[in-house]
Formats: C-alpha cells, sequence, structure tokens
C-alpha cells in the first residue's frame, strides 16, 4: 500500500513543462508499483499538485485502486475513487479505507474549481467505518492526514485497528498509541517501507512493527531498471537533450542545458556581478557554484527531483532551456532579483529555513547551519 | 476447601511463572501489511 505523496513533488508554481516532467515521473511510479504488486494508493494533496484530473488518469494506469472515501464530485457528492476495499488475506478479511486531509486544498486547472472537494475525514470514517466492521475482521485506514487528524480519527472511528500515515515525511520506528488503534509512519522518498506484522486468536490481535530500510543490498529489478532507463530516455527527449547522456564536460566547460529557466523575476548572477563583484568571486569558490557540474558527472542531470536544489529557481518554467540558471546562484538562497535595487526590492538575508530546504535529512545529513554556513558565507 | 482447590487448580494449569507475560508473536501465524509514504522525489541520489 501506499500512502500519497507519490506521483507529484511540491509544485509551488506549477508550469507545463513542470507538469509534462511530473507525468513522466508519475507514470514510472505506476508502472513500478504495478510491478511491485501494490493492492492500494491512497493520494494526498501534493498528488493533486496538477488537479484530480490527471490523477484519475493516473488510476486507470494502475492494476491497483486508488482509495478516498472523502474525495467527492461537488454534484453528485459521491466519491471520485472507492472508499474502501476489502481483500482476504489467509481467510483474515482486511478492510482498507483511504481518507485524505481536508486542510489543504485540491491544486489544479482553474476548469477543475468546483468539480471536487474533500469532505471531512474524520465525519466520513464515522459514517463508512461502522459498517465496514460488519464486512470484514479487521480495518486499516490509509491516512493521507495530519497527526492531529488521525488521532481524531482513532477516537471517533475505534474500530480502525491500524493507521498508516501519510503526510508526515518521518520514520517512527515504534508505532503511536492512540485509543485502540496504532499509528504508524514509514518515512519517505522511497528508502523505507513500513511493515505491520499480525495475526489474531479469538479477540485477542497481536501485532509487531518494523522499518525496512530500501538501501543497497537489495539488488535493483531488472524490469525496473528497464522502466527507469525509459523514462531518462523520455525526460531527456522532453528536455530536448541527445538520448545517450553526454561525457562529463571539463571543468569550467558548459553543461548541457538541462535546467529549465525561470520566469523574469529571477535574472541571474551575471546580472548580479557587475555590483557584487567581491561577493561573486567568493561565490565562485564555493561548492554552490560546482552544483549543476555534480549532476552532470553523475549522469543526473536530467532528474526533476535533483534539478531542484542544483539549479536556481527551478519549477518557473519556459519553454526553452538555459544554461544562465545552472548551480545555486545568489537568487536560489537571496530571492528573485527582478526590480533589485530599487527602493523596496531589497533582497532577502537568508536564514536556516532556506538553507534546509535543500540540505535536509536525506540530501545533506552532516548538515551543520552554523557550520556549512562558514563555507559559503561572503562580505555583505 | 473449594476456593483452595479452585486457586491450586488455576495455579497447575496457569503456573505462575507464565502471569503477566506478553506472548510471543508467532510470525509463521502472521499477515504482513507493508506500505510506503511520501515517496515522490529523485528516483536515484543526486550525489
Amino acid at each position: 500500500m501506499d500512502t500519497g505523496g507519490l506521483l507529484y513533488a511540491r509544485t509551488p508554481t506549477p508550469s507545463p513543462n513542470v507538469q509534462k516532467m511530473g507525468e513522466l515521473k508519475a507514470d514510472l511510479y505506476m508502472k513500478t508499483y504495478n510491478l511491485m504488486g501494490y493492492d492500494a494508493f491512497t493520494p494526498g494533496e501534493f498528488d493533486f499538485s496538477f488537479g484530480v484530473g490527471p490523477v484519475f488518469q493516473m488510476s486507470r494506469q494502475a492494476s491497483f485502486p486508488f482509495l478516498a472515501a472523502n474525495l467527492l464530485y461537488a454534484e453528485s457528492k459521491k466519491p471520485v475513487f472507492k472508499p474502501y476495499i476489502i481483500k482476504e488475506i489467509q481467510g483474515v478479511k482486511v478492510g482498507l479505507l483511504g481518507l485524505i486531509s481536508n486542510r489543504h486544498p485540491l491544486g489544479g486547472p482553474p476548469e477543475e474549481k468546483g468539480k471536487y472537494y474533500l469532505a471531512d475525514p474524520i465525519e466520513t470514517a464515522k459514517k463508512i467505518v461502522p459498517r465496514l466492521r460488519k464486512k470484514c475482521d479487521l480495518i486499516v485506514a490509509l491516512a493521507h492526514m495530519e497527526p492531529d487528524e488521525q488521532r481524531g480519527l482513532a477516537q471517533s472511528a475505534p474500530d480502525i485497528f491500524f493507521i498508516l500515515s501519510g503526510h508526515n515525511p518521518t520514520v517512527q520506528p515504534n508505532p503511536t498509541k492512540a485509543h485502540n488503534s496504532s499509528i504508524f509512519e514509514a518515512g519517505s522518498r522511497g528508502e523505507q517501507m513500513g511493515q505491520v506484522d499480525f495475526y489474531t486468536e479469538g479477540k485477542d490481535l497481536f501485532a509487531r512493527y518494523e522499518i525496512n530500510n530500501l538501501t543497497f543490498k537489495y539488488a535493483d529489478h531488472p524490469q525496473a531498471l528497464v522502466l527507469l532507463n525509459l523514462y531518462k530516455a523520455g525526460l531527456r527527449n522532453l528536455l530536448g537533450l541527445p538520448p545517450q547522456p553526454a561525457p562529463a564536460p571539463e571543468p569550467g566547460a558548459a553543461g548541457p542545458q538541462t535546467a529549465t529557466p525561470p520566469s523574469a523575476l529571477f535574472v541571474g548572477e551575471k546580472a548580479c556581478l557587475p555590483c557584487h563583484q567581491e561577493q561573486h568571486k567568493s561565490w565562485q569558490e564555493t561548492a554552490h557554484a560546482r552544483a549543476y557540474q555534480t549532476l552532470v558527472q553523475q549522469n543526473k542531470s536530467s532528474d526533476p527531483g535533483c534539478l531542484q536544489c542544483h539549479t536556481t529557481g527551478y519549477g518557473e518554467a519556459k519553454k526553452d532551456l538555459a544554461a544562465d540558471f545552472q548551480n545555486v546562484q545568489c537568487e536560489a538562497c537571496h530571492g528573485p532579483g527582478d526590480g533589485h535595487p530599487e527602493p523596496r526590492k531589497t533582497l532577502s538575508k537568508v536564514g536556516e529555513d532556506q538553507c534546509r530546504k535543500c540540505h535536509n535529512t536525506a540530501n545533506s545529513p552532516n548538515f551543520n547551519y552554523a557550520a556549512y554556513l562558514q563555507k559559503v558565507r561572503h562580505a555583505k | 476447601m473449594q476456593k483452595f482447590l479452585l486457586a491450586t487448580l488455576l495455579i497447575l494449569v496457569f503456573p505462575l511463572s507464565l502471569w503477566g507475560q506478553t506472548p510471543t508473536f508467532d510470525p509463521n501465524r502472521s499477515i504482513a501489511l507493508v506500505f510506503s509514504s511520501s515517496v515522490s522525489g529523485e528516483v536515484e541520489p543526486c550525489g
């Protein structure tokens, strides 16, 4: 099962090119999930970054159901996806119920506005769970919800035995007890899988939980590798790059133009240079100034997941590609420079939160704000 | 006397050493629910 945050990443400024790249990756996820034999998926708010329509289309490609009891058509009040399924496993009927937090707005194009809505997930569960309980031995909620909502769900629908948490990208080695339920969290980015083992004996339920770290000790599945290579080829095609990865260029040489150019709000580091020569010079000596080259050298320069932190202004894509926004430039930290240095267009100071958007635990496990700041500090 | 016999019988059937113990988990009888969340991200490590 998957509890959401799968198809699309956070898209602050959805644009056609970013959507196409997202669709390509979502297609890869669906094909590999089909290959792995997933049984159910409950989308979350990021999955709806481009609207409900693309998710619905993606569900047709999946060999498993999408579950969302409280995502409804506004007109008919009927659910868009199945509210739940019942899986019989070794004679035990397990009800899988999909629920999504209604605290986050659905994304999507203007024509979708008012077509769908998220009903209160807890109120929805209170209606469905008693009926579902009569049909199955055990109820499991795939809950793409905030932690307090999950606790509320456990209190309001006590017949839910297990709550598989989405939305919170944290790893919890042990479940959280909430009333009669146990809440499980399984990390993020495909680095872990949560596993709940259970059996029933009479009225007693015995269960244990473990987190499986998906390290390189697990060999790549040959078919998954084929799908991955097809994805990469498709992405290169979309970006107008040659089919075969280009060899790593010499230091200082311009790499393949895979970075998508930001909107006019971003002006590029060359525009900063005339007035900030000293700062520009010290920036050139930092790893930030070589961030894009590290991707090129490892043939990762076409992965949107990597480009977000190795280029500047990523996500503001236009049709063409530009080399001017490669690397972590001035504006990646200080914000878009369009209009600067006009009065009231002072660029922002950089705080730890800004750094941690990219220096997160997965990508930068040794990140220490004070120590890392020294590496990039420049004159004011 | 009946109470004494009943208590003796209970102790024989359920020895004191077993009282309060959590039953050991039997993996041979278990059903596994495997799940992932927030998977979206780079498909390979960026380096």
